[in-house]
């Protein structure tokens, strides 16, 4: 039986912002779909462009970078790194083909659990309504 | 740098070579283009001389070397021709001096050129240009650019053939009934295949077969040397104590897919092994001679083509031979080869970008095609790497519908049963791959043949 | 003479003068060079034949009178052979003739700490484009109906492409042999960088007389390598006359036009977001896993290269992440030299998709990577 596609979305967190922040969402009770796979990264700028290709080409419909809001780094530049990284990153996805929607980016702080959920359910809205990625591999589940 | 040829098959592929490898870009076959094998090709551990296990010095192990000559009766003589035709003389001069044929394990035929692929508007593939000779590619697209349809005929689809068949190991007699008609054909002959390709040869025109082969200088050898046994009847005479001694140069006789074959090795008085490379084969040589690195070597190398290639380096791998050759009384030297082999090619001087013509006849074998018992086959796909025997590829491929219906997941591993035991392999998910096939770019310990039976029950 | 002085300039040794190209000038300041101790070697291309040049490096000076002579058929970029210079001797100098793709990898390089711009000495050559040898060969053989053997000198004037042997010269023009399909290499013919404006000399025959080089000394460096030929008598000079000033001006302005032209021509834009996708993927599917192209590109400097290792060929994906890494990679630093098509055995139109990719990204940052020592958008964090 062909199983239904659900959105399945790669979420890079930093730890002090980010992660805090969907815990918070976690705490807070508010209710968010089961589209997300969470990694959990020291700093925002720690997300290698290359960690988020893979992910891409293993099957994730989109990926998401989330951080500290600019000027709130742990480690004071980290995210203006993640910035620079995402923009030229995303220069390069767009050349390949992939919707806009595949790649974001996104400042959570850690007390933003409801900012949080509301974004989960608004990316996962997007993905559902342009579908499978087209890097995905059929067998890929 | 040097100019040299690459030894990862018989493509001629033409490269400079300093301290690392450096594209040629005005090489005839390949434009300066190399594979990942060509990129690799200094990358191996050089083997030092041996005698009966010990490290000895070069001189001593050819004094040990030139004594078990006289000694053992019965010796046989391999070189796949992986030197060049001067150092292939030379080794025929020294079994000529023992009374004995040197074999090549290839059978001697030059067919279609490279310029024929370009031109050709149909044409069939019964190999896989993205693993071996893959230098071959870029003509196949060239011919494809232009209009040309390419079909395959092998173990999974390829990317390149605008039609794919996919081969049944149950059913491999029907390639029989291919009708070639003015097709190019693209095939190759190596020492495993030899009952595969003579069906191909037999049915088709040979001026319109491409026939690539696996060693260095396979042509050149095949042209130089005349003898005619095959890599299993080497082993089966061996098993016979027909043959007593065997003098290896530069052949490695581990490419069989059946490791237990190796075992008759031992029942060798001895075994004369001289290679550059260390593994499993010098390891068991009661004698290692030592010479150059395999693309180090002085001389004339010809192509599949017949093109007759130069390759600048050293004569020690000569030099070893015309020392075992003193102690018979005969003299030979690097210049006297050379104008030797430039007269048996008749040929006043060396021209990259000439094919010679060459008149040769193929001498069909009796043997008939076999069809493979079983529903589910290990197929054994060979490329550069496997006949120098480096793995690069540790992996099996299957398909997405066989990883669905044996329930794998990823990082699990593929376990299966032929009759001589169970592997448990890696392995990667190909669309292309038919549901009855596992490719293997290795030799894995399970395999009997080329194709072997396999089922994937736990034992 | 000072920076910024145009100057012709020739050999003084007259067997050099004629074997060199345009007065063997090069020849000379490479020579000098040695002969001062301004350099501890030189990197050179040892001509074999018209379509034949070994890279070199050397400090013997008769290896360096060798190796004059103009090569058009030998499309080798440098860069890399003074990589490895300098990591073998990172107080040594080094000096060598680049064309201005050399230089443009080498300045990249520089930024990337791989080689020390105050030590190496950029004799920059004019560059109308290179050609592929075998495709030369061929074009010889039908085209112009030569025996490619015979050539003794090729030459591009006035917008053809003359060749010579002993007996004969036959010259037709390079709009005609490239509308063939042969000429130049791709790269070349949509490149606007003709005169190496970023290196330390700019060479070439564009506004010189017979056997004489024009000259635009343009740094310190420059200006001593050409002082240093001069004081030990190996060339002379005389200053540039306003014509072929202008001659040089006119010629370039009528190349990068050109190039103008076909890159219109080349890089025509996919409008659609799958049809881009099908385009990259359809295009690196052939890849065999050579890595011929990292290993040649100028510009390429990871010592553990991030391609290579996130790529596992066990991996099933629809796109090799190699190529993807490789895309971003060189996002900010692609020149364009083509030397990653030239090497492709699969014939994968690598340039084009990594300019595709650059030159976006280079614009919307207003960033030529290789003419300055400008940081690079990657490393430049406000």
């Amino acid at each position: 039986m062909e199983e239904e596609w659900i959105p399945k979305i790669t979420l890079f967190c930093c730890n002090w912002c980010s992660y805090a922040g969907s815990d918070d969402a976690g705490v807070g009770r508010k209710q968010q779909p089961p589209t997300t796979r969470t990694i959990r990264v020291m700093c925002s700028g720690r997300t290698d462009p290359a960690f988020v290709l893979a992910a891409l080409l293993e099957g994730s419909d989109a990926v998401l970078f989330t951080g500290c809001h600019i000027g709130d780094c742990h480690y004071i530049s980290g995210n203006y790194k993640a910035k620079k990284k995402f923009e030229m990153l995303k220069e390069v996805v767009d050349e390949l083909g992939l919707e806009d929607e595949r790649l974001q980016l996104q400042w959570i702080s850690a007390s933003e659990g409801s900012e949080f959920a509301a974004y989960i359910n608004k990316v996962t809205e997007e993905i559902e309504a342009i579908g499978p990625s087209p890097l995905r591999q059929e067998w890929m589940k | 740098m040097k100019k040299i040829v690459c030894y990862g098959c018989n493509l001629g592929c033409g490269l400079y070579f300093g301290d690392v490898p450096y594209f040629r870009k005005n090489s005839p076959v390949n434009s300066g283009k190399i594979c990942r094998f060509g990129m690799k090709i200094h990358r191996y551990e050089k083997v030092l001389p041996k005698v009966d296990g010990k490290n000895v010095e070069l001189d001593d192990a050819i004094a040990a070397a030139a004594k078990k000559l006289a000694d053992v009766k019965e010796m046989a003589f391999v070189s796949f021709g992986d030197v060049t035709c001067e150092e292939q003389l030379a080794f025929n001069k020294l079994a000529e001096a023992f009374e004995s044929d040197v074999h090549t394990c290839i059978p001697r035929f030059i067919g279609a050129n490279i310029e024929k692929i370009r031109q050709s508007k149909e044409i069939i593939t019964f190999i896989d240009p993205y693993t071996s000779y893959p230098l071959i590619l870029r003509h196949m697209l060239h011919a494809k650019k232009n209009g040309a349809k390419i079909t395959s005929y092998y173990w999974k689809k390829l990317r390149i053939a605008d039609e794919s068949v996919i081969l049944n190991p149950a059913e491999i007699d029907k390639i029989k009934s291919i009708n070639f008609g003015d097709s190019l054909v693209i095939t190759d002959l190596n020492p495993l295949n030899l009952d595969f390709s003579n069906e191909i040869i037999k049915s088709c025109n040979a001026e319109n077969i491409v026939c690539l082969k696996p060693f260095l200088n396979s042509t050149g050898a095949s042209l130089i040397s005349d003898g005619e046994k095959s890599i299993y009847q080497i082993f089966e005479e061996i098993k016979e104590k027909k043959i007593k001694g065997l003098y290896l140069l530069e052949s490695d006789l581990g490419i069989v897919p059946d490791d237990t074959l190796m075992a008759a090795l031992d029942e060798l008085e001895v075994l004369i092994v001289q290679q550059s490379m260390r593994n499993a084969l010098s390891d068991r040589a009661d004698i290692v001679l030592c010479g150059d690195r395999k693309f180090e070597g002085k001389g004339t190398v010809l192509n599949f083509e017949g093109r007759v290639l130069e390759n600048e380096g050293g004569t020690e791998g000569i030099k070893i031979l015309t020392d075992i050759l003193k102690s018979v009384g005969e003299e030979i030297n690097y210049d006297k080869m050379h104008a030797e082999v430039l007269s048996k090619l008749g040929i006043n001087e060396i021209d990259e970008y000439i094919v010679p013509k060459y008149d040769i006849k193929y001498k069909q074998r009796e043997a008939e095609i076999k069809n493979y018992e079983g529903d589910a086959h290990l197929v054994y796909a060979y490329n550069p790497f496997m006949w120098n025997n480096v793995i690069d590829r540790d992996f099996v491929e299957i398909s997405p519908s066989l990883v669905e219906s044996l329930n794998l997941h990823k990082d699990e591993l593929l376990k299966m049963t032929s009759s001589k035991g169970s592997v448990a392999v890696k392995y990667k998910i190909n669309n292309a791959m038919p549901d009855n096939i596992v490719l293997s770019p290795m030799k894995l310990p399970i395999s009997t043949d080329i194709v072997t039976p396999v089922n994937f029950k736990e034992p | 003479m000072k920076i910024g002085d145009c100057v012709v300039a020739w050999s003084k040794d007259e067997e050099l003068r004629k074997m060199g190209a345009s007065g063997g000038l090069v020849t000379s300041l490479l020579v000098g060079a040695l002969e001062t101790e301004l350099v501890d070697e030189v990197i050179a291309l040892r001509k074999i034949s018209e379509f034949e040049g070994v890279p070199i490096r050397t400090s013997d000076t008769d290896e360096a009178i060798r190796s004059a002579g103009s090569l058009h058929a030998a499309p080798i970029n440098l860069t890399k052979f003074a990589v490895r210079f300098f990591e073998e001797h990172p107080d040594g100098a080094i000096a060598l003739p680049v064309k201005p793709c050399d230089c443009r990898g080498i300045i990249e390089q520089a930024k990337r700490r791989k080689i020390d711009m105050d030590r190496i000495y950029l004799i920059g050559l004019n560059c109308g484009g290179t050609m592929d040898p075998i495709t030369t060969m061929e074009m010889l053989e039908k085209m112009y109906e030569m025996d490619p053997k015979k050539i003794v000198e090729e030459e591009i004037l006035k917008g053809k492409l003359i060749f010579k042997t002993e007996e004969e010269e036959k010259a037709i023009s390079i709009d005609e042999v490239e509308e063939a399909g042969y000429g130049r290499r791709e790269s070349c013919r949509y490149c606007g960088i003709n005169i190496p404006m970023m290196a330390d000399l700019a060479c070439g025959n564009w506004g010189a007389g017979e056997d004489e080089t024009f000259v635009e000394i343009l740094t310190e460096k420059g200006l001593r390598l050409m002082k240093s030929a001069v004081d030990h008598g190996l060339i002379e000079t005389a200053p540039a006359p306003e014509k072929g000033i202008k001659i040089r001006e006119k010629t370039n302005s009528v190349m990068e036009n050109v190039a103008k032209t076909w890159y219109e021509k080349v890089f025509v834009p996919i409008e659609d977001r799958s049809e881009r996708m099908k385009y990259y993927m359809d295009a690196m599917e052939d890849c065999i896993d050579c890595e011929a192209c990292k290993y040649v590109c100028p510009v390429c400097s990871c010592d553990e290269s991030k391609c290579i290792g996130f790529y596992d060929p066990m991996d099933s994906h629809k796109i090799s992440i190699y190529h993807l890494i490789r895309l971003l990679h060189l996002a900010d630093s692609c020149i364009g030299c083509g030397q990653c098509t030239d090497v492709c055995p699969a014939e994968i139109p690598l340039t084009i998709l990594h300019k595709r990719v650059a030159d976006r990204i280079q614009a919307k940052y207003d960033y030529i990577p290789g003419i300055d020592m400008k940081t690079p958008p990657f490393f430049e964090v406000e």
